[in-house]
Formats: structure tokens, C-alpha cells, sequence
């Protein structure tokens, strides 16, 4: 994407401090593009899929925040400051974090606090807080609220205990209450009392050190321990891993989407090969785990993130147009979908031909599905507790509409399991 | 028992009598009034706090430094020997 600029003042300071934090890789790298309308032109490296803090697991968020900040100590440091301190200025990039916003910088004026300040507030530190202390999920509520969690409510949300935290209680009761004191007013009377530098580097020191403390509670979700408790066998595993392997290197896909990825066990078969891996999964116990992993293991083509399949990030923001619902966004050239069918049909009442369309709209060219039969265990788990109204669902059924959108290449059986993976490619790829 | 609600409204009044004088603001993003006299009260309080903390670092490290130099001209004279 170019980003047309019009002349910015103290031009120098910001590209000396521009160069700073790409040698640091905070920030996004840029080219130079010849102009002869504004006073610059920037073409940033290509972020390969956006993504958004709803869809974050609470340590990417957890590292999002603390980078913003370190972006905003090291500006005061160059007589620079951070104009505004948006999550959506952080995308993940080869793994990690990375700030994208060029122009978020102007020069420091001595004394001035930082105008960003609440923003971060909303932005990050309600959402972690919330995450940590009430609910993992509770980041969802930046779907609602485009500019943040508004710190009275999350005031409110969060349990009373908090207040005897001096950290919460300043930066979000506090705060919250003196946000409420002064609304309404009608001008932006704001005092001439000036903050140092050091003052203003002490609150965001303050920041930084209590939000790097923060963790997760430990309470269990439903997938988070998935892989220890699946009904593969040793031969059975050994088995997808290696049709998987092989169609791999038979389609050579450029990058991938991995549905109901869990915590990545099978996105990295294709992330380990450089092919670049979204690694989408609904429990965000497994997202994390996912992600501290990719982590550890030095991930770089492996980006893991939340997704609801039955209810996906939706378009938000002005005109629905801000932020892009996840099927508006880069598609694939291969989509796997493993261990999911039965989840979408049985779980979730999705019938095959539904099934059958979303898939065939969000892969460019591959998909490797497999089909779970009713007799699997897993599925029976599903059926357990309630009525099989699913008389469609078949074998046969599921080939007649995929086959609407795909043509079948090849179809193996999962050795020691009823289960049957299949490699499709779109018909009009 | 401390109530914690006449600590928050004490803290505002005193934030409200020390920033007497006013001045409009412009900025990219609205700061919000009520947040922008809460930062300079929080920061003022934190930054000296910050300003101590900085300054035993920069001690510790001062002696660190100096210890890991004598250390290598012991050794430097060692060799010579």
C-alpha cells in the first residue's frame, strides 16, 4: 500500500528516528517512491495478513502493548512522541510484533503529556486487564467498541478486588472516574502545567513493568488439551501427517489458512517448509499455546489467531469499511480443514451444501479436507446427547457438494481410523 | 476501613485546585480533558520515582562497568608479566 504524505514538519527528526526503529524492527520498513505532488511518498513492506487485536490471543496482545511503548520511550528519547497509540498500528510480521504507522510521529514538545495516553489505555491495557482478571474471551469487546474499551466500563467489568491493585486502580478506576468529572466540557480547557520528560517516562515505565507481570488466569477451556486426548492412534497420526506432507509438496501453495488449527500441530508442517501459515482456531487457550510455541520455536511463517468459523470477524468501523471481515481479507492458496467437518455439521447445523460454498469462496485454488463418518467416536461424542436429525449426513453427500465448487484429486484413507482426507482443487482455479 | 471512593474524589479535587489555569489543546486525537489533568497529576507523581530508580541503575552500572575494566587491566598486566 502507498501512503501519499503531504510535508511534515521536523521531517529530519523523523526519518533519523524512522531509521532507528527499523534497525530495532519495531517498525514497518518503507521505500521511498518518487513524487512530484506531495513532499514524500511511502510504500510500506507488505504485511502478509492483516489481522486485528479482537482476533489476538492475550500474549500477542500482551506484546503488542509493551512495544507500542518502548516505540513511545525511545521517541521521547529522540524528541519525538507517539500521536496516538491505536492497537491497529501493530500487525505481526515473521512472528513477531511490529509497529506500522510512519506518520503516528511528530516532534516533542517540551512539557506537553502525552495526548495518547488514554487511548493506549483503552486500546491495551483495559482489554489485557479484562482477559486476565475476568474473562480470556473479553477481548471480543473490541469488535463493539472501535476505539477501545472505554475504562468505565471496564471499570465496572472488572471484579472489585482490582481496585486494591495500585496499578488498575490508578490507570483505569482513577483515570475512569477523572474522565467522567470533566465530560461535557465545552472547550478543551486543559491547564498550562507542563509534565517532564522523565514524568512522562516514568508513566510509561510504570506501563510497561506492571503489564509485563500480567498472565493469564489458569482455568481450562474445551480444546486447549486436544492433541493429549484425540481418538488417533500412533499409526493413525503418523499416517495424515504424512498424506498431509505429501500433497504439501505436490501443490507447493505459497501460503495457507489452517481451520480448527488448534495449537498448530498441522500448520506447521506447511509453516516449517516457509510456507506462510494463519493458524485459526476458536479456543484461545490453544491460540496461546500456539503462539508461545511458534515463539520458542522461532516461528516466522506462522501467524496464530482466534477465529469463530460459525460467527468470523465481521467488517467494523466507519461504513463497515475500517476493518475488513476475515473472508475480505488475503486468501489462501490452500485451506486445510482437519478434524472440523463433523464440528461445523453435527456441532453447529451447517449442512454440507453451506459447507461446501463457504469453502469453495476463501481458497484461491487447494483445500485438504477430511471427512469424519458418523461412526467415528469423535462424532459420536457430538450425537451423544441429542437427536441424529443429520440423514444427510453421508459420505456420499459430502463428495456430491463439495464436488458443486472442487474437483476431487485425491481421496486416502487415514490408516487404523474410519476417517478419509481428501485433496480438492477449486474448478475454477 | 479506607474508603476508597473519598481517596478518588480527594485526588480529583486536589488535581482540580493545583491546575488552576487552562489552555485550549490540539492534538491528532482527542486527549479527553478529564484524562489529560489525570496524566500530569499520575506522571508527576511517578516520575520521580522513575528519576530514583535510573539513578541507582546508572550507580550499579557505573560499578559494574569499572570492576569489569580493572578486572581486564589485572588480567592485561597479568599476561605482560
Amino acid at each position: 500500500m502507498i501512503a501519499p504524505i503531504k510535508k511534515i514538519t521536523s521531517s529530519y527528526l523523523i526519518r533519523a528516528y524512522t531509521r532507528h526503529l527499523h534497525k530495532k524492527n519495531y517498525l514497518i520498513k518503507h521505500t521511498e517512491q518518487k513524487t512530484t505532488h506531495y513532499y514524500k511518498k511511502l510504500k510500506p513492506e507488505k504485511i502478509p495478513f492483516v489481522s486485528y487485536p479482537y482476533e489476538w490471543c492475550f500474549d500477542q496482545l500482551k506484546d503488542a502493548a509493551p512495544l507500542t511503548l518502548k516505540i513511545q520511550k525511545e521517541a521521547l528519547k529522540h524528541e519525538m512522541i507517539l500521536k496516538d497509540a491505536s492497537a491497529y498500528n501493530i500487525q505481526f510480521l515473521n512472528g513477531k510484533p511490529i509497529h506500522i504507522d510512519t506518520l503516528s510521529f511528530e516532534k516533542y514538545e517540551q512539557g506537553k503529556p502525552w495526548v495518547a495516553y488514554k487511548q493506549f489505555c483503552q486500546h491495551f491495557l483495559a482489554p489485557l486487564l479484562l482477559m486476565s482478571y475476568v474473562d480470556v474471551q473479553l477481548n471480543k469487546l473490541l469488535i463493539l467498541f472501535i476505539d477501545g474499551v472505554p475504562l468505565d466500563t471496564a471499570a465496572r467489568i472488572l471484579p472489585k478486588k482490582c481496585v486494591a491493585n495500585p496499578f488498575i486502580l490508578t490507570h483505569i478506576f482513577l483515570h475512569a472516574k477523572s474522565i467522567k468529572k470533566f465530560e461535557g466540557t465545552t472547550e478543551a480547557n486543559i491547564s498550562t502545567r507542563t509534565i517532564s520528560k522523565n514524568a512522562q517516562l516514568g508513566l510509561i515505565d510504570n506501563l510497561e513493568k506492571n503489564i509485563n507481570k500480567l498472565s493469564l488466569k489458569k482455568y481450562s477451556t474445551e480444546w486447549e488439551s486436544y492433541y493429549e486426548n484425540t481418538n488417533y492412534s500412533k499409526e493413525a497420526d503418523s499416517s495424515k501427517v504424512a498424506i498431509i506432507n505429501e500433497w504439501v509438496e505436490k501443490t507447493k501453495p505459497a501460503n495457507a489458512w489452517d481451520l480448527g488449527a488448534n495449537t498448530g500441530k498441522y500448520s506447521r508442517l506447511l509453516s516449517n517448509r516457509n510456507i506462510f501459515t494463519v493458524s485459526l482456531d476458536i479456543d484461545p487457550n490453544a491460540v496461546n499455546q500456539n503462539y508461545k510455541i511458534s515463539n520458542k520455536n522461532g516461528g516466522t511463517h506462522i501467524l496464530p489467531l482466534l477465529l469463530d468459523l460459525t460467527n468470523p470477524s465481521p467488517s467494523i468501523g466507519w461504513d463497515n469499511t475500517e476493518r475488513l471481515s476475515l473472508t475480505q481479507r488475503t486468501k489462501p492458496e490452500l485451506v486445510l480443514a482437519l478434524a472440523l467437518i463433523h464440528h461445523l455439521a453435527i456441532g453447529n447445523n451447517l449442512p454440507f451444501e453451506k459447507l461446501a460454498e463457504f469453502f469453495g469462496s476463501i481458497t484461491i485454488k487447494w483445500l485438504i479436507i477430511e471427512y469424519i463418518p458418523k461412526e467415528d467416536s469423535n462424532a459420536q461424542k457430538l450425537l451423544a446427547n441429542r437427536k441424529d436429525i443429520f440423514t444427510d449426513y453421508t459420505q456420499k453427500r459430502f463428495e456430491t457438494e463439495f464436488l458443486n465448487y472442487f474437483k476431487i484429486i485425491e481421496q486416502k484413507p487415514i490408516n487404523q481410523s474410519k476417517r478419509v482426507l481428501y485433496l480438492m482443487e477449486r474448478k475454477d482455479a | 476501613m479506607v474508603n476508597i471512593k473519598n481517596i478518588g474524589n480527594t485526588f480529583l479535587l486536589f488535581s482540580l485546585i493545583y491546575f488552576a489555569t487552562e489552555q485550549k489543546a490540539h492534538a491528532y486525537i482527542d486527549p479527553n480533558t478529564g484524562s489529560y489533568l489525570f496524566q500530569i497529576v499520575l506522571a508527576s507523581l511517578l516520575g520521580g520515582s522513575y528519576v530514583f530508580k535510573s539513578n541507582i541503575a546508572n550507580f550499579f552500572n557505573g560499578i559494574k562497568s569499572k570492576v569489569i575494566k580493572s578486572e581486564s587491566e589485572k588480567t592485561t598486566k597479568t599476561k605482560r608479566g
